[in-house]
C-alpha cells in the first residue's frame, strides 16, 4: 500500500474501533442480573433481540392459532373443558438440549413442563422463570428484555415453546 | 549436439504495439491494489467493529469474560482471513493481474501459521472459559461441550485438519515430502474450512441469531467459493473442452527439457501473453490429478501456444514423454511478467536455465527498435541448453544484444559464471553488459538464488523498484 492509502486506512481503523467501542459501552448493561435466576452468567451473549432464534429459522407466528396445523380439534367451540399436550422437537444448542411439553386447556396454555432441561452448571435455573414468563403472556412471544445475558437458552426454549405450540 | 541450433526457419509474430510509456499504468495498478487491500482490511474491521458495538470489550471482567472476549474476537479474525487466504490462492484473474500469481501465494503462505495460531486461541480460550462458567476442568467440560454443543465435533476435525496443513507446509516437511503428497494434503485446508462453518453458523456468538452479521459470513463464503470453483474448476475445463485443446508437438530441446505445442481452436481468446504461463493438466490415467505451472516459450498464437519444460525430477519427468494427441486442460494465463508492466524504452531480460521460456517469448514480440533489448542468458552448458539457439536467433534478427554468460557458477551467491568476467565484480559486469539499466525495465527469470543475486546487482547499480521484474516458481 502507497504511503496516502495507509494513512487514509489508519484513520479509518482507529476511528471504526473507538466508535465500535463507544457504543459497545453505552448499548449495554450486560449480564443476567434481572429475575429470580441470577446465577446463569452467559457473558458471551448479547441480550438483543430476544425473539432471533438460535439457528436462524424464524418465529413468524408464535401466537398459537388455533387451527394452524394438523388434526382440526374437534373442540374448537367447547371452552376449557379439553385438555391436550404437545410435546415439542428438541432443539439443540449452545448448552444441550431443550425439549418441553405445553398442556393446552381450550385455547389456555396451562402447564409447561421440561422434558430435557439441557444445560450446563446452573444454566438449568433458568427456566422456571421462563416458564413463568410464558405462562403469563399465554404466548410464544414475551418480553426477556429484562433477562440479560441468557440469550442462548432463552432462545432455545422459546423456539421449543415455538416448536410445540405449533403442533396443536 | 556439439553446436549451438540455428534456427533460420524460425517464424515470429508481429511485435506488439508500442506500449504508452508513461507511468499511467503503474499509478493505476498501484490505486488497484489499495483498493483490494483496502477492501481486505475493511472486512477485517468490520468484524472487530460488530464485535465491539455488540459490547464485545465490555464485557470483560474477570478471567472468564476476558477469555470469552478473546474467543469471540479470535474466530471472528481468524475466519475472516481464511476466507481471504482461501482466495489469494484461488489464482482468480482479478487478483493475479494485480500481484502476480507468485506474490499471491506469498502472502497466502505468511497467513498461515498466524490463523492456526488464532484458531487454536479461539479453542483454547473457549474450552478454558466454559470450564471456569461450568466449574470444570477444561478436559472434562471440553467432552461435556463435544456432547452437548452442536457442530462443536467436525469443528474439532476442522481444526485438526488444519494443524495438519500448516504443519505438512512448514520449510522443512516440505523438503521431506514429495509435490504429490503436500498437495494432497493440502486439499484438506478446504475440508478445514467447509467443516467450521456449521458451528459458526448455528453456535457463533456473533453470528448466531444475528441476521447482518450472517448475511456478511454466508455472502464471505459464497463469494470464495464461487470464485474457486468457477476459475479453477468449470471454466478450464468447459473453455479447454471447448477450444479442443491437444498436445500436437513435442520437440526435445536439451537433454533434459522440451518443448510441447498446444493446439487448438480460438486460443486468443485465453488472453495469454508472453510472459505467462497456464497451469496445465494433462488426461492420462495416472497424471489428471494433478496440474502444473508451465511457462509459455514463444508468443502464443491463436492456434498454437507453446510451453517449454525442464525435468525437474517429479511429473515434469513424466512430460518428457508426453505423446502427441494427448488432450490437456489449461487454466490460466495467470502472472504479470508481461510488458504490461513495462516503463521504459530500455528493456533487459535476463535468464537463467529453465527461466528461459518466459523470456524467449518477451523477446518475441515485446515492442523494440534495435538496439533497446539486451537479453542476459546464463547457462550451464551452452551446448546442451533450452531455446539458446532460438534467442540467438531473434537478437540477430530484430537487432537485441545477447549475452551468453556459460559454465560453472562463480559461487553460490554470484549470478556470474567462472571465466571471461572473472575480473570483475557482478555490478561491474551488469554494467559493462547494459551501460544503460538503470533507466531500463528489468525482466529476471530463474532458479530462486540466481534471481535474488541479480535483484541484489541491479539494487546496488541503482534500478528502481518498479523497473524490477522477476517471476518466482513459488509452489
Amino acid at each position: 500500500m502507497r504511503k496516502s492509502s495507509q494513512v487514509v486506512m489508519a484513520v479509518i481503523s482507529l476511528a471504526t474501533v473507538v466508535t465500535g467501542f463507544e457504543v459497545g459501552a453505552n448499548a449495554k448493561s450486560s449480564n443476567f442480573t434481572a429475575g429470580p435466576t441470577p446465577t446463569d452468567t452467559d457473558t458471551g451473549t448479547p441480550s438483543n433481540s430476544p425473539t432471533k432464534t438460535a439457528t436462524g429459522t424464524p418465529t413468524s407466528n408464535p401466537t398459537p392459532t388455533k387451527n394452524s396445523t394438523s388434526t382440526p380439534t374437534p373442540t374448537k367451540s367447547t371452552p376449557a373443558s379439553t385438555t391436550v399436550s404437545k410435546t415439542s422437537d428438541a432443539i439443540y444448542y449452545r448448552y444441550g438440549t431443550v425439549e418441553l411439553t405445553v398442556t393446552k386447556t381450550g385455547s389456555q396454555i396451562t402447564d409447561i413442563s421440561m422434558v430435557q432441561a439441557g444445560a450446563t452448571n446452573g444454566r438449568s435455573s433458568a427456566f422456571p422463570y421462563l416458564i413463568q414468563l410464558a405462562l403469563t403472556a399465554q404466548s410464544g412471544s414475551f418480553d426477556t428484555s429484562m433477562m440479560t445475558g441468557a440469550t442462548f437458552t432463552t432462545d432455545a426454549f422459546m423456539q421449543a415453546l415455538d416448536s410445540a405450540l405449533s403442533k396443536f | 549436439m556439439s553446436q549451438i541450433a540455428e534456427h533460420p526457419a524460425l517464424r515470429l509474430v508481429e511485435p506488439n504495439p508500442r506500449p504508452k510509456l508513461d507511468g499511467k499504468n503503474w499509478r493505476s495498478l498501484r490505486r488497484n491494489q489499495d483498493i483490494i487491500e483496502g477492501i481486505g482490511w475493511l472486512s477485517i474491521l468490520w468484524v472487530i467493529f460488530s464485535f465491539l458495538i455488540d459490547g464485545g470489550a465490555n464485557q470483560v471482567k474477570d478471567l472468564q469474560t476476558t477469555l470469552s472476549a478473546i474467543e469471540r474476537l479470535s474466530a471472528l479474525v481468524a475466519t475472516d482471513l481464511l476466507l481471504i487466504q482461501t482466495l489469494l490462492i484461488s489464482r482468480v484473474p482479478w487478483l493475479d493481474k494485480l500481484y502476480g500469481h507468485d506474490r499471491a501465494t506469498q502472502t497466502h503462505k505468511k497467513l498461515g501459521k498466524p490463523i492456526l495460531y488464532l484458531v487454536l486461541a479461539h479453542f483454547v480460550a473457549v474450552v478454558w472459559s466454559f470450564a471456569i462458567l461450568d466449574g470444570n476442568n477444561v478436559i472434562n467440560e471440553y467432552l461435556v461441550m463435544l456432547n452437548t454443543i452442536q457442530d462443536l465435533l467436525i469443528a474439532s476435525i476442522a481444526l485438526v485438519l488444519m494443524i495438519v496443513v500448516v504443519i505438512t507446509s512448514i520449510k522443512i516437511s516440505r523438503k521431506k515430502l514429495s509435490y504429490e503428497a503436500w498437495y494432497l494434503v493440502h486439499l484438506f485446508g478446504y475440508g478445514a474450512v467447509m467443516l467450521a462453518i456449521p458451528h459458526q453458523i448455528n453456535t457463533g456468538t456473533d453470528i448466531a441469531g444475528k441476521p447482518l452479521a450472517e448475511a456478511f459470513w454466508i455472502a464471505g463464503y459464497v463469494f470464495v467459493a464461487m470464485n474457486i470453483l468457477w476459475f479453477r474448476l468449470f471454466s478450464p475445463i468447459v473453455f479447454s473442452g471447448i477450444k479442443g485443446i491437444k498436445v500436437s508437438k513435442v520437440v526435445r530441446e536439451s537433454s533434459d527439457s522440451v518443448s510441447i505445442t498446444i493446439s487448438g481452436k480460438n486460443l486468443k481468446s485465453f488472453g495469454a501473453v508472453s510472459g505467462q504461463f497456464f497451469i496445465v493438466r494433462v488426461i492420462t490415467a495416472t497424471q489428471w490429478w494433478r496440474a502444473h505451472p508451465f511457462s509459455i516459450s514463444a508468443a502464443p498464437t491463436d492456434s498454437e501456444i507453446r510451453f517449454t519444460i525442464g525435468n525437474r525430477g517429479d511429473d515434469t519427468a513424466l512430460m518428457q514423454n508426453i505423446k502427441p494427441g494427448t488432450r490437456v486442460i489449461l487454466e490460466g494465463p495467470y502472472g504479470v511478467f508481461t510488458e504490461e508492466r513495462r516503463s521504459k524504452g530500455d528493456v533487459v531480460l535476463v535468464a537463467a536455465g529453465i527461466g528461459a521460456p518466459p523470456i524467449r517469448a518477451l523477446a518475441e514480440n515485446i515492442s523494440a527498435k534495435p538496439g533497446e533489448v539486451s537479453i542476459i542468458y546464463r547457462v550451464r552448458d551452452k551446448e546442451d541448453a533450452a531455446l539458446v539457439g532460438e534467442l540467438q536467433e531473434i537478437a540477430k534478427r530484430r537487432g537485441f544484444y545477447f549475452h551468453l554468460l556459460d559454465g560453472n557458477r562463480r559461487g553460490v551467491d554470484s549470478w556470474l559464471p567462472k571465466g571471461k568476467h572473472d575480473a570483475f565484480h557482478e555490478d561491474q559486469a551488469l554494467l559493462a553488459m547494459v551501460p544503460k539499466v538503470k533507466n531500463s525495465d528489468v525482466y529476471v527469470c530463474g532458479p530462486m538464488a540466481f534471481t535474488r543475486s541479480v535483484e541484489k546487482s541491479l539494487q546496488r547499480v541503482g534500478v528502481p523498484a518498479q523497473q524490477i521484474h522477476a517471476e518466482e516458481f513459488a509452489w
